[in-house]
């Protein structure tokens, strides 16, 4: 109707020579005004869903949160890069220019997830009297800028067991929605205990106010589980192992029988605690793209060379999830050998319980030792048998510390943990020139983006990339 | 305030008078051209005081009656010379034969100007004028090609070699950073859509539909006094196209018909197979020794087992290195592969004629032409039908309508593994076809095209992909006028530009490779695009004599335009096989959507033109544009101009001098001018539409500016029109300054907000620059020879982005940065090589900001200084166009040059001159790579996958500067007197050439180029792997009857 009658006043307008402004009133057809979009409940949780989309794009866990980083810290003499693009082979090699669009990619979609997320926490009034909604709306948003900030301050900051974490930059800490562009928008880094400080309330306030179901969604399970993984980051221990311990004992989870099915999986499964949602429509799967072989809709761009392999024990099921092509030994973790099925369009695993008895175990071998009851009453036996049995291993009669950063190594590779466990576990790495890189390198972490660098004159690069 | 307007007009009409006449007497004669002694039918005939007038016929004849007494004869013909003389009858008819000079100079020429037309002796801006017979039938794909070089200070540069891609005009250099740089164009009125419907990143011309052999007149608008009264959109200047309109007299029939074919202007020199395979395994060797490793000779030698498929590479590999040193079993051109033998065809069929009260011009065009890379094809039929009615003396009415259609096969962007060009890259030991199994290592193809390619192998986009886009164009436009007094006229158009685009786009399953989406059972996509814009204006036209020598010739009206956009798309995967091509055979939809946006403008515009003694010229114009575009509070804008300018040669104390100084007009005007080309809800605080999982979602997308309005333009002009020897050497010259202040800017934010950029109104930008035209009649008589030279020079600079760099382009190589020309290339420096080990070298400056005292060399890219390396801004553009006729012979040579731009090489400049660090091939010129023998060079060792110099520097900038041998149109036209025995009016044949010589220094296929998926305000002049443009050479004949 409104365009029958822009369309008749344009034809007969001029006659009268009267001025129309209300001609020039004309509104998007495909997007909403800030106002609207956050007016109501129903508004607000879909600005959620937003929040989760972020996170599953190609810069975050679709993408650079696990592909960038694994790449990054994998000696290249087992993983090597040996595609096209110069953005992930700079990072394979460990040569990272401060111009590298991938890199800056990674940092500018988490604070995208942190924006989002900070839109949400800021709009909780429109709930009212609803209470239970809106706990459940802002731990779901606080989830999201927790998990956003965790993967940033691994990457763009030192390790936590680095040097001073009170001192050492890590990334902005923002807490507000951006609203109008001003010169506030030039944050400067805070400190990488700050960052992880956030993290920690972020997580357990999600923790307490997640239900323990809903859906795909993050519950107070995945939130738990995030915090166990930032724990072992942070080489408390004791945090770690309880909050695996949570997620084991609430017997929602079960390890898979067969290890590969968690692989190219289109819904949650048993061991599934929280994975990137993809469907046939709308999917970022960066993993399948560069991992998967041609067969597989791939572009077969990492070899996996053979002193991966001498990482395996004889008979390990997980040394199988590998072919042989003419471009060289490719992962099957993001592939099918059914061309029916396209990886690119299947969900991305971020955490599985095999994740969590590995660092209940490691926590327990650190703290009490082998063979002794630990946390949950488990042995570190207990969790490292039940993870090696189910891939066709003997069972350890005693399990040492080396024993369980070996079998996590080989559970998690390709998934997204190598460059955390290099750094806090403090193993070196190599590059391409067979060069070693020690755990604290300045080549281990990113750099600041240098566009970054000219639009906020707050930032302070890190050393190494002047 | 209208009332009152009207009420003055009135007055002012009393002063004119109306004179009654008396029949009794003619005037009568015979047209001539003056240089060939031919008739000249069609001619008009005036005599302006009475308001009567003729038309010569066939031989070129007229007569007219008259009373007795003095009478001024006025006799017009598009391109001559007016011929004006005053004749007295007394008491018997007068024979007044007439030669017509051609006319080199245009003084006489009618201007369009906006809602209007004055003579151009009156002009007091700065308009660049082409007449539509200069252009015609030239066989290039779009108007803006065929302008190139033809008009000072406008700087065209078409894309690529591809056909139907965008193209880049400025007008006295680009005023904006962010908002479009590109001018307004209007077309018999209609201000053109020019959304660009491409759905890749690479853009499509819009004028691409529209049939350039049509065109009458085109003027450019380049001052503010010239343009203000297109107000917020005339800061690029305005482009207004006149079609072509009937004269009374008998209907004239014209077929015209050329056939010709194209190639590309330049290949490149890349190493073939046995070159190859030697400079990789010693940069392999290299590359081991200089990182003490020892996996990269194995590397390249898996490599190339991979890559050959099982034929013998090292049949060619030296002895040294432990092959046989022979010649390799394949040897593959892989860029001659990208190219296709190009030929191309049109038929252009127009009548046009009429009589006092009605006049017409229809046309019909069709024409198919091949790029000159494989698949590439455009075709365009057309149709235009012109109308003008004198309903009584009062009421005039008519309508131009236009409709046409092409269909375009494209290619994928410049940045595509599949686009043709993109296939130097392959290894020239890798076969086109697998090899047949049982005769490896020996190569006897198959007839299965390699898919085992390094890189994907386009030639399967070729086979087994379509990607076709068919565009719908009608323009029309209905006006109707109302004499109220003689002086006083109403006109009224209403208009309506309508495009329609389907994008069609299959991938069969056998592409996964260079398309990944199509993996699955192949890929589909249509997107159906539909802009419709509707404008309607009404305006008052006031041209009177005030005093026996003053006139004033006034015009206020009111515009209305809205626009409507529409889109809708969907795709799918899935196909049984690869006859099954629609989404009605897909398993599965991917993808389905539609969205659509609009905008308006309300606008009130005046312009009054004031002349005393015929030599005394005043010039006020003005708009108020209103636009949707911008907030609410800042939505209109006021956009004035004003010009003088005065005829010296027409003052008595000239008349002395005016035996070699002929004419000479000073002229000088000031306006501001506004750019509204942002999208549309620009000035709004946006979220958008998304998901996850299947749960739909938002999120932010724009940061709100309430205060966003229009970037202004200031601009000033002086010039002057010059015509020495009664004209024999003609022309003008301008200097102008443009300001353009609150840029709409896409200003850079830190991203750590959750976003990149928000547009404001922030920064300043200058553009300075002269232009010079020289026309001159070298040869005059039967052998004529005639020369137009222009010259143009503009320096843009940025003055002030609130202190910020804008990045964009290849890498963020091109940049916006205060005090620097827009788009200048930012890098490190290369410095050379070092004779000592082959490391290539960059600088080092102590002053980070200018680059200025140098420090030292160093190996470390990330330690080098970044500084600025290039300016893609030419320093200056022209063209020299020559005519010469003899008899029926005509030749018209046009030179076209560009110079002073850099260019960036950085797609085979960097892959495939990269030190063997990359499995590409390389240009041949890496042969020259540093040895400890061959130590005195600038290209580095050769070290596999060691970076030694590839990285982005000013080693791939190349000097973008040509000069080239645009057009050659030899054409002869049959006596007239034969030609009629055989029952036509005109016989012509004719040879063009377009692109036949290049001259230039530059490294990559040809400088004329701007890679397409990156082409913008701020990125220029970077070729990656981009077409050269295409050598045309078209036989023609064209018959009138």
């Amino acid at each position: 109707m409104k365009k029958t009658k822009h369309l008749f006043l344009a034809l007969i307008l001029g006659v009268a020579f009267t001025g129309c402004d209300d001609l020039l009133d004309l509104e998007p057809q495909a997007s909403i005004s800030d106002d609207i979009a956050l007016s109501t409940p129903d508004n607000v949780e879909t600005a959620l869903i937003g929040g989760y989309a972020a996170l599953g794009g190609s810069n975050a866990y679709g993408g650079h949160y696990i592909f960038l980083t694994d790449i990054y810290a994998a000696p290249a003499d087992e993983v090597f890069f040996n595609g096209t693009f110069t953005q992930p082979r700079e990072i394979n090699a460990k040569s990272i220019l401060i111009d590298n669009s991938y890199m800056a990619g990674f940092w500018a979609t988490s604070f995208n997830i942190i924006n989002r997320a900070n839109n949400v926490l800021d709009a909780l009034d429109v709930f009212g009297n609803d209470a239970a909604r809106r706990s459940r709306v802002e731990a779901e948003a606080r989830f999201l800028r927790a998990t956003a900030y965790y993967n940033l301050v691994v990457a763009y900051g030192k390790a936590y067991n680095d040097g001073n974490p009170q001192t050492n930059p890590g990334v902005p800490l923002i807490l507000t929605p951006t609203r109008t562009a001003d010169e506030t928008l030039a944050v400067p880094r805070a400190s990488v205990a700050e960052i992880y400080d956030l993290v920690l309330t972020d997580l357990n306030a999600a923790m307490d106010n997640l239900p323990a179901s809903n859906g795909f969604l993050a519950n107070t399970y995945v939130a738990s589980a995030m915090l166990s993984r930032v724990y072992l980051s942070m080489g408390n221990f004791a945090q770690a192992g309880a909050h695996a311990q949570r997620v084991i004992a609430s017997g929602n989870y079960a390890l898979f029988a067969d290890i590969s099915e968690n692989y190219v999986r289109t819904q949650n499964g048993a061991e599934t605690i929280f994975a990137i949602q993809n469907t046939p429509t709308s999917f970022s799967n960066d993993m399948a793209v560069f991992y998967a072989p041609t067969f597989s809709f791939g572009r077969a761009d990492v070899q996996i060379r053979d002193p991966h392999l001498a990482n395996y024990e004889a008979g390990d099921a997980r040394a199988t999830l590998f072919v042989e092509t003419t471009r060289g030994r490719m992962t099957m973790k993001y592939a099918s050998e059914d061309p029916s099925v396209d990886p690119r369009r299947t969900n991305i695993t971020v955490l599985r319980l095999a994740e969590m008895h590995l660092i209940r175990a490691e926590a327990n071998v650190r703290l009490t030792g082998s063979g002794t009851p630990g946390i949950g009453g488990a042995t570190p036996e207990d969790d490292i048998n039940a993870i090696r049995a189910r891939v066709g291993l003997d069972p350890l009669a005693t399990v040492t510390l080396g024993d369980v950063l070996r079998e996590r190594r080989n559970e998690l590779m390709f998934e997204g943990q190598l460059l955390n466990d290099l750094k806090r576990l403090e193993i070196s790495t190599t590059d391409l020139n067979q060069e070693v890189i020690p755990w604290n390198s300045n080549r281990m972490v990113f750099p600041i983006p240098e566009r970054e660098m000219n639009v906020n004159s707050s930032l302070v690069q890190n050393p190494g990339y002047n | 305030m209208n009332s009152k307007l009207y009420i003055l007009l009135l007055a002012l009409f009393c002063f004119a008078a109306t004179e009654a006449y008396g029949q009794g007497y003619t005037v009568s004669g015979t047209v001539t051209d003056a240089s060939t002694g031919e008739a000249l039918p069609g001619t008009t005939v005036a005599i302006p005081a009475l308001n009567r007038g003729g038309i010569t016929d066939l031989d070129g004849q007229y007569s007219i009656d008259l009373p007795a007494g003095e009478h001024q004869v006025v006799v017009t013909f598009i391109g001559y010379q007016r011929f004006s003389r005053t004749i007295t009858i007394t008491n018997s008819n007068v024979t007044l034969d007439i030669e017509l000079r051609l006319d080199v100079v245009g003084l006489d020429q009618v201007v369009v100007v906006g809602y209007g037309e004055i003579s151009r002796r009156e002009v007091t801006g700065a308009i660049a004028s082409v007449r539509g017979a200069d252009i015609q039938f030239a066989p290039v794909n779009s108007v803006e090609n065929a302008i190139q070089g033809r008009t000072a200070g406008v700087f065209i540069q078409q894309n690529s070699g591809k056909l139907g891609q965008g193209i880049q005009m400025r007008i006295r250099g680009a005023s904006s950073v962010t908002a479009s740089n590109q001018p307004l164009y209007v077309i018999d009125g209609v201000p053109i859509v020019m959304d660009n419907f491409s759905i890749s990143a690479a853009a499509t011309n819009p004028l691409a539909q529209f049939n350039f052999n049509d065109v009458e007149s085109i003027q450019v608008l380049k001052d503010a006094s010239a343009a203000a009264i297109y107000g917020s959109r005339a800061a690029n200047g305005v482009v207004l196209i006149t079609t072509r309109q009937g004269r009374p007299g008998r209907t004239q029939f014209n077929y015209s018909y050329q056939q010709g074919f194209s190639e590309p202007t330049n290949k490149v020199d890349m190493m073939n197979a046995s070159e190859f395979v030697n400079y990789m395994y010693q940069a392999a060797v290299n590359g081991d020794r200089f990182a003490g490793s020892s996996w990269r000779v194995p590397e390249i030698e898996w490599v190339m087992d991979t890559y050959s498929l099982g034929t013998d590479w090292r049949r060619c590999l030296d002895t040294q290195f432990g092959g046989a040193g022979l010649d390799c079993p394949v040897d593959t051109d892989w860029q001659s592969e990208a190219f296709q033998d190009a030929s191309m065809f049109s038929h252009d069929l127009s009548a046009s004629g009429g009589n006092e009260s009605t006049r017409f011009f229809v046309s019909g065009h069709y024409g198919d032409q091949d790029g000159i890379l494989i698949n590439d094809r455009f075709q365009r039929i057309s149709a235009r039908m012109n109308l003008d009615h004198k309903a009584s003396e009062r009421v005039n009415l008519g309508m131009n309508l236009s409709t046409g259609r092409s269909f375009h096969q494209r290619l994928s962007t410049d940045n595509a593994f599949s686009t043709p060009i993109q296939l130097i890259a392959l290894m020239p030991i890798s076969p086109i076809y697998y090899p047949e199994q049982g005769s490896l290592p020996n190569y006897v193809p198959t007839d299965v095209l390699n898919d085992d390619t390094f890189y994907y192998n386009g030639l399967l986009h070729r086979d087994f992909t379509k990607y076709e886009v068919t565009t719908m164009r009608t323009t029309g436009n209905f006006h109707l006028g109302y004499s109220i007094m003689p002086d006083l006229e109403w006109r009224s158009e209403f208009s309506a530009d309508i495009v329609t685009g389907k994008d069609d786009q299959w991938y069969s399953p056998r592409v996964a490779r260079g398309f990944a989406t199509a993996a699955n059972g192949g890929f589909a996509s249509v997107a159906w695009q539909q802009t419709a814009s509707y404008t309607t204006t009404h305006f008052l036209s006031y041209n009177a004599a005030l005093t026996q020598n003053s006139n004033l010739n006034t015009t206020a009206g009111v515009s209305y335009q809205y626009n409507d956009y529409n889109y809708s798309f969907t795709s799918g995967s899935g196909f049984p096989n690869d006859s099954f091509q629609r989404l009605t055979s897909a398993a599965n939809v991917l993808a389905g959507s539609t969205t659509g946006s609009e905008y308006s403008f309300l606008s009130y515009f005046a312009r009054g033109n004031y002349s005393l003694l015929d030599r005394y010229l005043v010039s006020v114009s003005g708009r108020v544009d209103g636009s949707s575009r911008f907030g609410r509070d800042n939505r209109y804008g006021f956009f004035p101009a004003a010009s003088v300018g005065w005829i010296l040669t027409d003052e008595g104390f000239a008349e002395s001098i005016t035996d070699y100084l002929t004419y000479l007009k000073i002229r000088t005007s000031y306006g501001i001018t506004g750019n509204a080309a942002i999208s549309n809800f620009g000035s709004l605080g946006l979220w958008g539409g998304t998901s996850y999982g299947g749960l739909s979602g938002t999120n932010p997308s724009q940061i709100p500016n309430p205060n966003l309005t229009w970037e202004t333009t200031k601009q000033f002009n002086i010039g002057f029109d010059y015509g020495f020897f009664n004209n024999r050497i003609s022309g003008e010259f301008d200097y102008y300054i443009k300001e353009t202040e609150d840029l709409l800017l896409s200003v850079q934010i830190p991203s750590s907000s959750g976003f990149s950029t928000t547009l404001r109104n922030v920064g300043n930008m200058e553009n300075k620059g002269w232009e010079l035209v020289v026309n001159t009649i070298n040869l005059d008589g039967r052998l004529s020879w005639t020369s137009n030279f222009n010259i143009s020079s503009n320096k843009n600079t940025v003055t002030n982005l609130d202190g910020q760099v804008i990045t964009a382009g290849l890498a963020g190589l091109n940049r916006a940065m205060e005090g620097y020309s827009i788009g200048v290339f930012y890098a490190p420096e290369f410095f050379g090589v070092d004779p000592e080990n082959g490391n290539a070298l960059f600088s080092i400056y102590d002053d980070e900001d200018t680059c200025k005292n140098f420090v030292e060399t160093t190996t470390s890219y990330n330690a080098a200084t970044r500084c600025v390396i290039g300016n893609p801004n030419p320093k200056f553009v022209g063209g020299l166009g020559n005519t010469v006729r003899y008899r029926g012979f005509e030749l018209n040579v046009l030179f076209q040059f560009v110079y002073g731009n850099d260019a960036y090489i950085g797609g085979h400049g960097r892959w495939s001159r990269g030190n063997g660090i990359f499995e590409d091939n390389s240009m041949r010129d890496q042969l020259n790579s540093w040895t400890p023998q061959n130590t005195n060079t600038n290209v580095p060792e050769a070290r596999y996958i060691v970076s030694n110099g590839n990285q982005h520097s000013s080693r791939y900038i190349s000097d973008g500067s040509y000069l080239r041998l645009k057009n050659v149109t030899l054409g002869y036209e049959l006596p007239v007197n034969r030609v009629r025995q055989l029952g036509f009016n005109k016989v012509r044949l004719y040879v063009t050439g377009v692109n036949l010589l290049t001259w230039t220094n530059y490294e990559g296929w040809d400088p004329e180029m701007n890679t397409d998926f990156l082409a913008g305000n701020i990125s220029q002049g970077t070729d990656f792997y981009t077409a050269p443009q295409s050598r045309t050479l078209t036989f023609g004949i064209d018959i009138g009857f």
